[in-house]
This record gives structure tokens, C-alpha cells and sequence, in this order.
């Protein structure tokens, strides 16, 4: 494990070479799973340091997001200034979170964190010396399997010069760039609603403004097409947590569900606090992890057009439009696919069962008929039956038939999922058997 | 070819009908979830048979570096300690198979090392624990004498243990309850090691 960390470290190490009497990056503090640093960019505008604290970490491990999902704990960094170091003068510093990753672990518990490589970009105040020595006292814990907690000292004089082209500055730049945006700031506009009654629940729901539908899906700049699925944290509000939230995604826009876990059995909060992140966005400036927090009254809703983040309750009616003129289509596609699928099988199992002769032409070609028309219908179920969802059609048992409830799915994870499972049935049918028979004349 | 046919139908049956696993947690006020469960010398221990005492509940796992500094450090036994008349229990939830597990006689040994004198109770199919929703080692329940849950959360705010004044949220809940305030908070988020269940 140490050659793993000794050789991941000799291309970034140059700067912390010994002797120098100052230096964009502290040495590493070098463990057995994970390595930190302490590195320095450009000043800030204000004329502030600009620093980050850098971790590598060995396959598997990982460190936490400012809430750590349902184990570990973020890190707790303290800024001293100074020829003191350690000892130096306190800099009020606050550690920034770029976009966290979900982990999951045994027992249907998360993580949220950082794997491979992470830099929190620090920021310090603006009473914080621009030059000299500065020492971070930094605690944290890393897990994999397990976890391990540890505690280090980083020291680093800050260069007389800035160089705003260095490599520490240009990983900085990287890591700051991955830090959660306001929405508005790049084109998407959003809108939560918080439900009460027995069982709350918050829904989430985030456009690009620069998508289109065309029709096809395909075609869409829509936010599920940005390669990584949109993901959602919801950090714990006053009075209340979120059960893991569930991803509607579809070709426009993205929608989330989460339970709303009152403190208090049997008592939601009349208002709720939602600070909530959402990561994979695309928006005008690429990809973007957005964020927001947000106070909603019970039954109300709020949403972007106005001030965005703590905007009140606003009376707009919430996005439905051709989402819930889909969902018909979607319930009716779904029963004519089962019909199909049914009558599929009857068609092939029956002359089997009843020992008839070998079937006729006509029936050998109603057979790739269905077929076809199940690929077909697979094929249009993945884009629907999201958006039927998202409308607020009640498609509970076929949603439970189809597997397609979860966390997880876009349209093309259910079509992969209808498609594998109508290749399960027709293998299970016996049509696979019976195919050389059937193209034979 | 038929068997094979059936067997494909129920394995698609299984991956497609396969329920989103939806995670229960005692949320302050509910009643607390009933178990029996034995301890390290096989003594069963019935919740209701509480009834009518505060109880404590702590989520342990020895290997857990968190769970052992608290240990070293005495944070729990000193807690359980003040408040006498509180009936503290340990609820172990590592998995069999998990390396962090412990035969009896080491979690014995460890108790003993650390001078943890309250039962330490095995769920090591974790039921208890998904019952309640306990994420963390340590992870803390407090129940009152009605057996509802009134604290669930952090055994106190300093996660890494840094020696500042700490805010031990069990000690204060415990204390509030015995002069009838309110307990606040009534919830935190706790923080550790995750529990290890199985799979």
C-alpha cells in the first residue's frame, strides 16, 4: 500500500520538495490508505489566501461530504497564521464541499464523500496575511471496510509571488469549479413542494433552461442526457430528516421524491428547511452540481423565478403540462404490452403443451410480430413510464412488476431492464429451443 | 428444459418483483421497537421487561475506532455511572461474517479491558438495529419509562474527540427527563463508523 501512495505522489511532489523556502503546497502527511496536503492557488480577490486541502486516497476508501450520508463525519480543519504556526493566529476558515459521490454500503446504508481524490477549497477571512507561514490542524476519518480516524499537521509558507499557472493553482481551479452553484447562476430553474399529511414527502424538480424537446428523447438537451444521472442530497433540516430520496429522471427534466422523516413521530414541521444539492446538472456552463437551500411551508411550494434560495411559497401550479398528458398513453402502452407479451406466450407455449404439429407460416410470423412489437413497446415504456411518474399517475403495480421503482432509473436503464426481462420470458417460453424449427421451412 | 424454464421465470420473478428496501427508524415519540435479545453470557433480555425505567441503548462494535475511543476515554460508563436508576445496554449488530465481529469471549475480554459492566446484547443479523435505524457506532437511544423513544442521535458534538468542552447529549437528555423539561435537542445526527450489517 505504501508503493501505491509513494508512486501516486512522485508527479505531484515537486513543489513540496524539502528546501524550499516557500512553496504552493505543503509536504504530504503520508498514511498507510490516504495522504493529505495542504496547497496554495493565486490569492483571492480580497487579497486573501486562496488554499485547499488535498487528499489522495487508496482504492475503495473515502472521506465525507459536509454530511456524511448515514456513517463517518466530515473534517474539521483549523487555519492558524504566522511564523507561530500551529501556535500562529487563528484564521477564521470555512471548509467548501465540492459535488459529493453516494456510496453504498451493507444494510442499505449511504455514504457521501469523495473517493480516488478530493480538494476542499478553504475559505479564510479576509484578515488572513496573504504571505508567510500557515499551519492547518486538520481531522478526519477515512473508511472503506473500516474506518480510520486521523489527525494532521500540514505546514506551507505562502509564496512571495503568486503564480496564477502552477499546477496547485490549476487543481485548485479544478476543485473550485466543482463546487455546488447557485441554479439560477447557470440557467436552471427548479421548484420543491413539500407534501404533509401521514406520510410527507418532498418533491424536487430541476429544468435546464436550454432544454428542448424535439420530440424523441434522443434529441433532447435535456437534463438526463448529461452522461452521469442527476443525483440529490438532502442535508438534515430542523426537525426533520429525508429518507433517501427517489430519482425520476426523464428527457426534460429531472424530478425527486423523498419521505420526509418528522424529529417528532407523527408531527412533520409546519415549515421546513430543505438545504438540498443536486449533482450532474447540465447547464450553460457544462455539467454543474446546483444548490439551494429552501424554506417551505407544509403543503406549500417554492421555487426559482424569484429570489431563489429561501424563496416563499409561491402559488404557481407545479410543472405537469405533457408529462400528464403522458401518462394515459403510458398506463395504455403498458397494458397492450401485457397483452402482447401474453398472448407471445400462448402463441408459443400452446403448440408445444398440445403436441401440434410444427406451426404453420402464419403463426411462425405472428410470432416475430409480437416480438417485434414487445422490443417496440419495451423501447417507448423506458420514456413513458418515468414521465407517468413524474406526473403523478399511480402506476403502483406495474411499476412493482416492472421493476422499474428505484433510485436509479432512467429510460435507458428500464428499457436494458424490460428488454432482459422479456428475454428471460421467451427463454423461459421455450421460443429459444423452438427458433430452429420455426425459421426452418 | 421445463425445470430450466420454471427456474428462469422465478429468478425474473425475484429480480423484477424485488421491493425497494425501505429502512424503518424510531423517530422521537414512537414507541421504541420491542426485542429480546441475549447477552454475552446468553441471558435474554426482553425490552418490556423494562417497562417502567428509562433505558439507554448504545450501539457498540469494539473494532470500531470511534466506539473504542469512547471506551477508552470512559465516555459511556462514566454517563451510565451518573444516571444509576437508568437501565444501559450495548446492542452489538456486526455481522457474523464481517471481520469486525467478536465471539463472546473476546467482546467479554474488551468489556472487561475498558470496564464496561452493563449487558452488551448480540444482533448479529442485525434486526434490532434496522429496527430502530441505527447508522452509527456508537449510535444512542434513549426511552423513557412509557418505552417511547425521547433522544436519538450522537453520544455527543466532538467526533474526532479534540479535548474541547463537549456537549454529552445522552447526559443531557437524561438530565432533562429526570427534572421533566423538555429534552433538546431531541435528535442529532450521530457520527462513526457505519454499522456493520450484513449484506
Amino acid at each position: 500500500m505504501r508503493t501505491w501512495v509513494a508512486v501516486a505522489f512522485a508527479g505531484v511532489g515537486v513543489a513540496a520538495l524539502p528546501g524550499s523556502a516557500a512553496a504552493a503546497a505543503s509536504a504530504w502527511s503520508d498514511h498507510e490508505v490516504v495522504a493529505s496536503r495542504l496547497v496554495a492557488g493565486a490569492p483571492a480577490a480580497d487579497g486573501s489566501p486562496r488554499l485547499g486541502l488535498h487528499f489522495r486516497l487508496a482504492p475503495e476508501w473515502h472521506v465525507y461530504w459536509k454530511h456524511p450520508g448515514d456513517a463517518g463525519a466530515p473534517p474539521e480543519v483549523s487555519i492558524a497564521a504566522g511564523a507561530g504556526g500551529a501556535d500562529g493566529n487563528a484564521v477564521e476558515t470555512e471548509v467548501l464541499y465540492p459535488a459529493p459521490q453516494r456510496f453504498r454500503l451493507p444494510g442499505g446504508l449511504e455514504a457521501w464523500g469523495y473517493q480516488g481524490e478530493v480538494v476542499y477549497p478553504l475559505r479564510l477571512s479576509a484578515a488572513a496575511p496573504a504571505r508567510g507561514r500557515i499551519a492547518a490542524s486538520v481531522d478526519y476519518v477515512a473508511c472503506a471496510v473500516e474506518c480510520i480516524p486521523f489527525h494532521d499537521e500540514l505546514t506551507l509558507s505562502l509564496p512571495e509571488t503568486a503564480d496564477a499557472s502552477g499546477a496547485e493553482e490549476e487543481l485548485l481551479r479544478q476543485w473550485e469549479a466543482r463546487l455546488p452553484q447557485a441554479p439560477e447562476a447557470v440557467g436552471v430553474t427548479w421548484r420543491l413542494r413539500y407534501r404533509a399529511g401521514e406520510a410527507p414527502e418532498i418533491e424536487l424538480e430541476l429544468r435546464a433552461s436550454n432544454a428542448t424537446s424535439t420530440g424523441g428523447d434522443r434529441q433532447n438537451a435535456g437534463i438526463a442526457d448529461a452522461g452521469r444521472a442527476p443525483e440529490l442530497f438532502l442535508e438534515p433540516a430542523p426537525g426533520a430528516t429525508f429518507a433517501s430520496p427517489e430519482r425520476i429522471a426523464y428527457t426534460k427534466a429531472v424530478r425527486f421524491r423523498a419521505a420526509v422523516r418528522p424529529e417528532v413521530a407523527g408531527q412533520p414541521p409546519q415549515s421546513l428547511r430543505v438545504a438540498w444539492t443536486v449533482t450532474s446538472v447540465p447547464a450553460s456552463d457544462g455539467v454543474v452540481a446546483v444548490a439551494g437551500v429552501t424554506t417551505v411551508p407544509a403543503g406549500g411550494q417554492a421555487g426559482s423565478g424569484g429570489s431563489g434560495s429561501d424563496s416563499p411559497a409561491a402559488a404557481a401550479p407545479a410543472h405537469r403540462g405533457g408529462e400528464a398528458r403522458a401518462a394515459p398513453t403510458a398506463a395504455i402502452l403498458a397494458l397492450l404490452g401485457l397483452a402482447a407479451l401474453a398472448a407471445a406466450l400462448v402463441l408459443w407455449l400452446l403448440p408445444e403443451r398440445l403436441r401440434l404439429p410444427a406451426p404453420a407460416l402464419a403463426l411462425r410470423v405472428a410470432g416475430f410480430l409480437a416480438a417485434a412489437a414487445l422490443v417496440w413497446i419495451a423501447y417507448r415504456l423506458g420514456a413513458l413510464l418515468p414521465a407517468a411518474r413524474v406526473a403523478g399517475v399511480e402506476l403502483s403495480w406495474l411499476v412493482v412488476a416492472l421493476g422499474v421503482q428505484g433510485a436509479t432509473q432512467t429510460p435507458s436503464h428500464i428499457r436494458r431492464r424490460l428488454w432482459l426481462a422479456f428475454a428471460l420470458l421467451a427463454a423461459a417460453s421455450g421460443v429459444w429451443a423452438a427458433w430452429p424449427a420455426m425459421l426452418s421451412p | 428444459m421445463h425445470r430450466i424454464a420454471h427456474r428462469l421465470v422465478l429468478a425474473l420473478a425475484v429480480a423484477v418483483l424485488l421491493p425497494a428496501c425501505a429502512r424503518a427508524e424510531s423517530a422521537v415519540g414512537a414507541p421504541a421497537p420491542d426485542f429480546t435479545l441475549a447477552d454475552l453470557d446468553g441471558k435474554q433480555h426482553h425490552l418490556a421487561d423494562y417497562k417502567g425505567r428509562v433505558v439507554v441503548l448504545e450501539w457498540i462494535n469494539p473494532n470500531c475506532p470511534f466506539s473504542r475511543r469512547h471506551a477508552e476515554e470512559g465516555t459511556m460508563t462514566r454517563t451510565a455511572a451518573k444516571h444509576s436508576e437508568v437501565v444501559w445496554l450495548a446492542i452489538n449488530s456486526t455481522d457474523k461474517k464481517h471481520r469486525d465481529f467478536l465471539a463472546p469471549a473476546q467482546h467479554a475480554d474488551y468489556d472487561k479491558q475498558h470496564g464496561i459492566t452493563y449487558p452488551v446484547l448480540a444482533d448479529s443479523d442485525g434486526k434490532v438495529g434496522h429496527a430502530y435505524g441505527a447508522s452509527t457506532t456508537p449510535h444512542m437511544f434513549v426511552i423513557d419509562e412509557q418505552g417511547k423513544v425521547i433522544y436519538r442521535g450522537a453520544i455527543d458534538d466532538d467526533p474526532y474527540g479534540k479535548g474541547k468542552a463537549r456537549n454529552n447529549y445522552v447526559d443531557a437528555a437524561l438530565r432533562a427527563h429526570e427534572a421533566g423539561k423538555p429534552i433538546e435537542p431531541a435528535s442529532t445526527t450521530s457520527y462513526g463508523c457505519s454499522v456493520k450489517y450484513g449484506g
